[in-house]
């Protein structure tokens, strides 16, 4: 008997055997997806009111947000931002971005996958979630996963439309969004990289970025 | 991991007398438990939750056999591979015959329990493929070549001046050559060196906080970046994951999370958070070509159906040693295995047994702290006591509290020779003590004595009072 096989012994020798009901009462909770006791932070709380919560709650994280009045706004800013941070006007962004107008800002920009050289990157949000200023995004052919964890200095897109209340929010969105299917990578991310490893001291930009800059545009 | 749990007398003698460490727990006490306290305040919710929490982990448990086979379906259809292993050695087997199928020289970690209690890293070392630590913490203690000593964080018991010595001589090597002291500049330098490790190896191995039987996915949970970074770069991502892990549902699974970031170090999520499902897809710019969950049993399943079982519902938070007053006094090396504190006296003793962690149970005022502040309602004083009871039945440990034992229920079960006893006891110490009042030395009590002095019995036994003042009122009445 292999280790499968003598695993799943041992467990239902102590469990209950093959019995229907456990199986029911599984198949059950897997479709349910039933949601559990949601704070009530964001109750009630209308699209404004949960921008507001967002921005708020990632002011007290270090991480940066600037409102754009559209979102074809996002390369100028971004380009605003390198300059007065001094930083080179270089930047690797998510193919999903490229649309953008990059052309007119003066930034050597390329789309693709992230290098180690790629001081600065810009990836899109498919969801902001307010409940605890937390970004939801996950991977794609457009969309590679390391453009969020390799630059130093992080840009990333986030529509007002798709700010929403609470995680599981978020999660039904991108179940519609992607037929039930789940992504291979689903990162929810929630302000700078930080270590308190040494003495409990806050340190940002332990290996993943050191700043966020959330690009809010309509 | 080599375990020294035997030794905890010893090791916990040896940190109360270690002044260096003394200082850094007295300063690091209050930042856990203050900042948990905070997150707490901040969500009306939370209590609420812990319930939620245990019942999302009570069921999952109830259930462990289907979701696990639900889990090992969903992974295998996102073109991962999943292998179940019983024991340590095969999953350290299994891991290194992985590592050598893509020729490894070298293999990324994000922080793992699990990783510890098989002791993956020597192994690994050992077959010539080299380990390295990616989360700061464990770094730090990689090139101190010493265990962690606390789940959260590994280094908590390292001052600053000691992580600057470590920098600087083992930094030399990469053309380092200051020695530094400011925190931040020396997670810069850690950055800079760890960076080019990330992009040259050849595996990733995380832990896992979490298994999503619903879709595959294993979560894993850090501040850093670097479990991310460990398990997108490289060509295979390794992850090893106990069985208890599962949880059900995506839903289940953010109620946890909502629990363990707040527990752990007062933060209300956690800065990254990842679902990993599978190896990357076609047309992926990113990801690792192939993706392995090694299901690590090690004697879970033979906890369930034991008074012992609750401790499975464990999502490693840390609160409860971070509030515990044993450990916030002698820290986590006393105990002298992988999981210290109040979790490893309830978890240590199945896992390493009995008779090797005996004094971890023993280690507990239980004050119930740590039950207070579990997220998963953990009875964890219940467990440990069920400990001491099976210790006591299998006459594990040293005779002499048996026998004292042994000798107190057999006059106690004798009244009357319980109070005689007591008497001539009394009376001899109470005339033997009548000039100074109190003893500095007496045999039999050292334990006392050495702290303190032991006063001399003054009057009668409470029982002799008891019937005078009884006799008294019946006077009184009669009249």
């Amino acid at each position: 008997m292999n280790a499968r096989d003598a695993i799943l012994r041992n467990l239902r020798q102590r469990l209950g055997a093959d019995d229907a009901a456990r199986a029911a009462r599984v198949e059950e909770r897997l479709a349910a997806r039933q949601r559990h006791l949601i704070p009530a932070r964001t109750a009630g709380l209308d699209r404004a009111g949960l921008i507001d919560l967002f921005i708020g709650q990632n002011a007290a994280l270090a991480t940066e947000v600037i409102r754009l009045p559209a979102v074809q706004d996002a390369p100028r800013a971004v380009a605003r931002t390198l300059a007065g941070l001094n930083m080179p006007a270089r930047i690797k962004i998510a193919p999903s971005l490229a649309h953008l107008p990059w052309a007119d800002t003066g930034l050597e920009t390329q789309a693709g996958a992230a290098q180690d050289a790629d001081l600065v990157g810009m990836t899109a949000a498919q969801a902001g979630i307010a409940e605890t200023g937390t970004l939801m995004t996950w991977s794609g052919v457009d969309a590679p996963t390391a453009l969020n964890f390799l630059p130093d200095l992080h840009f990333v897109l986030l529509r007002e439309g798709d700010v929403v209340a609470t995680y599981e929010d978020a999660i039904d969105r991108m179940r519609a969004r992607l037929n039930n299917a789940m992504p291979r990578s689903l990162n929810f991310i929630t302000g700078p990289s930080r270590t308190a490893d040494i003495e409990q001291t806050i340190v940002l930009g332990a290996h993943g970025p050191r700043r966020l800059c959330i690009l809010l545009a309509p | 991991m080599k375990s020294t749990a035997h030794a905890f007398k010893a090791n916990a003698h040896k940190a109360l007398h270690d002044a260096t460490l003394q200082g850094v727990m007295d300063k690091l006490k209050d930042k856990f438990v203050g900042k948990r306290a905070g997150a707490v305040a901040k969500l009306p919710e939370f209590e609420a939750l812990r319930e939620e929490g245990r019942a999302i982990k009570d069921h999952a448990l109830a259930h462990l056999d289907l979701y696990l086979e639900r889990f090992e379906a969903q992974v295998l259809a996102a073109g991962g591979q999943v292998h179940w292993c019983a024991s340590p050695r095969e999953a350290r087997e299994t891991i290194l015959a992985l590592c050598r199928k893509v020729n490894a020289k070298t293999a990324t970690k994000g922080k793992s329990m699990i990783g510890e209690e098989i002791g993956i890293n020597p192994f690994l070392a050992e077959n010539g493929i080299a380990p390295i630590e990616t989360d700061l913490g464990e770094y730090i203690i990689q090139l101190a070549d010493e265990p962690p000593s606390h789940i959260i964080g590994p280094a908590v018991h390292k001052t600053r001046e000691q992580i600057a010595d470590l920098f600087f001589e083992h930094h030399r090597a990469y053309g380092k050559t200051a020695r530094l002291t400011e925190p931040a500049d020396m997670v810069a330098e850690a950055r800079e060196i760890l960076r080019a490790k990330y992009l040259a190896a050849d595996v990733g191995i995380t832990g896992a906080n979490f298994l999503i039987a619903e879709n595959g996915a294993t979560v894993i949970v850090t501040n850093e970046g670097n479990g991310d970074l460990t398990q997108i770069l490289p060509p295979m991502h390794i992850v090893i994951a106990s069985i208890e892990k599962i949880v059900p549902t995506m839903e289940d699974a953010m109620t946890l999370l909502r629990l363990l970031a707040r527990s752990a170090t007062g933060q209300e999520f956690s800065t990254y958070t990842t679902f990993s499902a599978g190896p990357k897809r076609a047309g992926d710019l990113d990801g690792p070509r192939e993706f392995h969950v090694v299901l690590l049993d090690n004697g879970r399943s033979r906890l369930l159906g034991t008074p012992a079982q609750e401790v499975l519902r464990c999502i490693r938070c840390g609160a409860c040693m971070n509030h515990c007053p044993v450990y916030q006094t002698v820290g986590g090396h006393a105990y002298g295995w992988v999981y210290p504190g109040p979790i490893g006296a309830a978890l240590d003793p199945h896992l390493v047994g009995l008779e090797e962690a005996q004094h971890l149970p023993n280690a507990s005022t239980f004050c119930g702290r740590c039950e207070e502040v579990c997220p998963m309602k953990i009875p964890l004083p219940a467990i440990m006591r069920h400990w001491r009871e099976l210790a006591h039945e299998r006459g594990v440990g040293s005779e002499w509290p048996r026998m004292g034992l042994g000798l107190w229920a057999f006059l106690a079960k004798r009244p009357r020779l319980y109070g005689w006893g007591v008497w001539a006891a009394m009376t001899a110490l109470g005339w033997w003590g009548e000039r100074r009042g109190r003893f500095a030395h007496l045999p039999l009590a050292r334990g006392w004595t050495e702290g303190r002095d032991f006063p001399a019995p003054e009057g009668g036994s409470f029982q002799a009072q008891w019937r005078k003042t009884k006799r008294r009122h019946r006077h009184e009445a009669a009249r």
